[in-house]
């Protein structure tokens, strides 16, 4: 008895011992043991930390995260990037300006003295030359710039040209004085002239300073007192009209206005030209096409933003532009929402 | 040995072979699988880090920080997806984590069946940046993709949650349909514009445009932080109307976030 007993005890064991078993390895699946996944987890954190720290110190000093400032937003242009729009920016700035030239008056006059005999060097008269410039049109067009980058300045080196066309009117007066005046007499007279701007090129330099604003890297230009020299160049049937008019005083007068080289005298006067001034606000600043938002669209609305400039950092490859922004309040999105809602409602 | 004795032995031995190795835990497991995830991430951005810098003119870099992102996604939440079986899924809070060159995003909120029989458990989402576009109003704006679900088991009949988690698992599309966009506050303009001036004096200029088309080239998750590099080309400047300085409307393609490499 007490052996069957013995017996149904080993079996009813066995019978449990298995089905313990059989319920263990049920969930053998696809489950590794703790044990190894931990030493996996282990030696794999190892790895990671290594592998994190080797990149991060790569990032620090190369690579194209180096360098840049702090902020929960950061933008990154090439310099090389800059440099190109700043390029053809700075051309553009003059590239095709109109000039349109109405009513500048150039005036000259001198005295003309001369040998008589034996009464010396007298003064015989003088003559007055108007130059009224009443239309001169022209373009200025740029050449190639020179930039030049240093701490957040670009500096600019840009030939430019002038060319263009205009008429003038020239009002000749010449006076005779003393022994002169019997002889000579006054003389009046008016002619219309031609010509065109001498295509001389000059150098215009200013700056471009970068700054952030308003979340956008902009990029400001300075050409403080820009002036550029147009120089008039006549033409051939002008420099005749004002040939025949200075020399219109015949006999000896003509002699004495010859001898005083007036037409040289007013040839330079004409080719000498004007100066035209560029006014600073002629400049505008320029915004670089990437920019840092105030406030973003969540679903229908808009989010708003609070943004800080958090530094300005140019370097040899890369200008960098942070901003530290934080997102309002979940209740400023509602709040905007319903105010939203009334401005909707106020527009009827 | 007597057999009692016997016995009592041989049932301690088979009791030690089914209960001994524990074996591993589902957290361990999700723990194993994201650092491998972002060693290989990882082992990706080794040879951006060695290059020296971005010397492509083209190239632009936008960065965000985690922390940013995970307010700007809260702000798109709470969220209410209706699924299968009278079930909806509520999505309230989420974390994002930018490492390894893998964008994490987890999502808490509760799946809730209001009808008999009423069911309710936590859910937890898991899922990554799936893509970033830039749209037709400047903005660019992330997706993301959510795919897989985990529910919290707390006071529920295993076989209620199960069937429950069954179902929200299958529901995984449309919630990741239904999950908003999170829109990255950075304006990409269209253009560069040099306004009119003038006449002023002698002087007048017209408005100069060059057009720039930004598409988005490579997304990186790195050090906690999201980069974006885009690639920008632009036309030449010309001369433009000053009223009409307007802008081409320039489409892109999204561009796919590191597939491969999401938890």
């Amino acid at each position: 008895m007490t052996r069957w007993r013995s017996l149904a005890g080993v079996v009813t064991l066995l019978a449990l011992g298995i089905g313990i078993t059989a319920w263990r390895f049920r969930l053998l699946s696809p489950r590794p043991l703790a044990a190894q996944v931990a030493a996996d987890i282990a030696m794999l954190t190892i790895e990671r930390d290594a592998l994190r720290a080797r990149l991060w110190f790569s990032s620090e000093t190369r690579g194209p995260f180096a360098g840049h400032p702090q902020g929960d937003v950061l933008i990154g242009v090439p310099t090389s990037f800059v440099r190109s729009i700043i390029n053809d920016a700075a051309t553009g700035w003059f590239n095709e300006i109109d000039l349109h030239i109405v009513n500048v008056v150039i005036h000259t006059q001198d005295s003309v003295f001369a040998t008589i005999g034996p009464f010396g060097e007298h003064k015989v008269g003088w003559y007055t030359l108007a130059m009224h410039l009443d239309d001169i049109r022209g373009r200025i067009m740029p050449g190639l710039p020179q930039l030049t980058f240093g701490g957040d300045a670009i500096k600019i080196a840009l030939p430019v040209m002038a060319e263009g066309k205009g008429s003038a009117t020239l009002h000749f007066t010449w006076t005779s004085k003393g022994v002169a005046r019997p002889v000579c007499g006054n003389l009046k007279a008016v002619r219309t002239v031609s010509g065109r701007l001498r295509p001389d090129t000059a150098v215009v330099r200013g700056l471009v300073r970068l700054s952030a604003k308003e979340g956008a890297l902009e990029a400001d230009p300075h050409f403080p007192n820009l002036a550029i020299k147009m120089r008039i160049v006549p033409s051939p049937a002008s420099v005749a009209a004002i040939d025949t008019v200075i020399h219109s005083p015949g006999g000896l007068c003509g002699v004495f206005v010859r001898r005083a080289h007036a037409f040289t005298q007013v040839i330079d006067i004409v080719q000498n030209g004007f100066i035209v001034h560029i006014p600073q606000r002629f400049f505008r600043p320029l915004r670089l096409p990437v920019a840092v938002e105030t406030s973003v669209p969540v679903q229908g609305n808009a989010l708003r933003l609070a943004v800080r400039p958090s530094g300005l950092v140019i370097n040899p490859s890369m200008i960098w532009l942070g901003a530290a922004v934080t997102a309002a309040p979940r209740d400023t999105v509602h709040d905007h929402r319903r105010a939203t809602a009334r401005a909707r409602a106020k527009r009827g | 040995m007597s057999p009692v004795r016997r016995t009592l032995w041989w049932g301690a031995l088979l009791g030690a072979a089914a209960c001994g190795d524990p074996r591993a835990s589902r957290e361990q497991l999700i723990e194993r699988g994201h650092l491998r995830r972002e060693i290989a991430g990882l082992h990706t951005l080794a040879p951006l880090m060695r290059s020296g810098g971005i010397t492509d003119s083209t190239i632009m870099l936008v960065s965000l920080s985690d922390s940013l992102f995970r307010s700007l996604l809260d702000a798109t939440l709470p969220v209410s997806v209706p699924i299968a079986a009278g079930i909806t899924v509520r999505l309230d809070r989420a974390t994002v984590a930018f490492r390894g060159n893998v964008a994490r995003i987890d999502v808490v909120g509760q799946a809730t069946r209001s009808a008999f029989p009423r069911v309710s458990a936590g859910v937890h989402l898991r899922g990554a940046l799936d893509s970033l576009v830039v749209d037709t109003g400047q903005v660019m704006r992330a997706r993301l993709s959510l795919d897989d679900v985990d529910l919290d088991t707390t006071g529920s009949v295993a076989t209620t949650w199960r069937v429950l988690r069954a179902i929200v698992r299958q529901g995984l599309p449309e919630i990741t349909a239904a999950f908003p966009t999170v829109a990255v506050p950075v304006r990409l303009d269209r253009a560069v514009r040099l306004p009119a001036f003038g006449p002023d004096g002698p002087v007048a200029v017209p408005a100069a445009q060059s057009d720039v088309r930004v598409t988005t080239s490579r997304v990186v998750a790195f050090r906690d932080r999201l980069w974006v590099m885009l690639k920008v080309s632009r036309t030449p400047f010309r001369s433009v109307p000053a009223e009409s300085a307007a802008t081409r409307n320039v489409f892109q393609q999204p561009t796919a976030f590191n597939r491969a490499a999401r938890p």
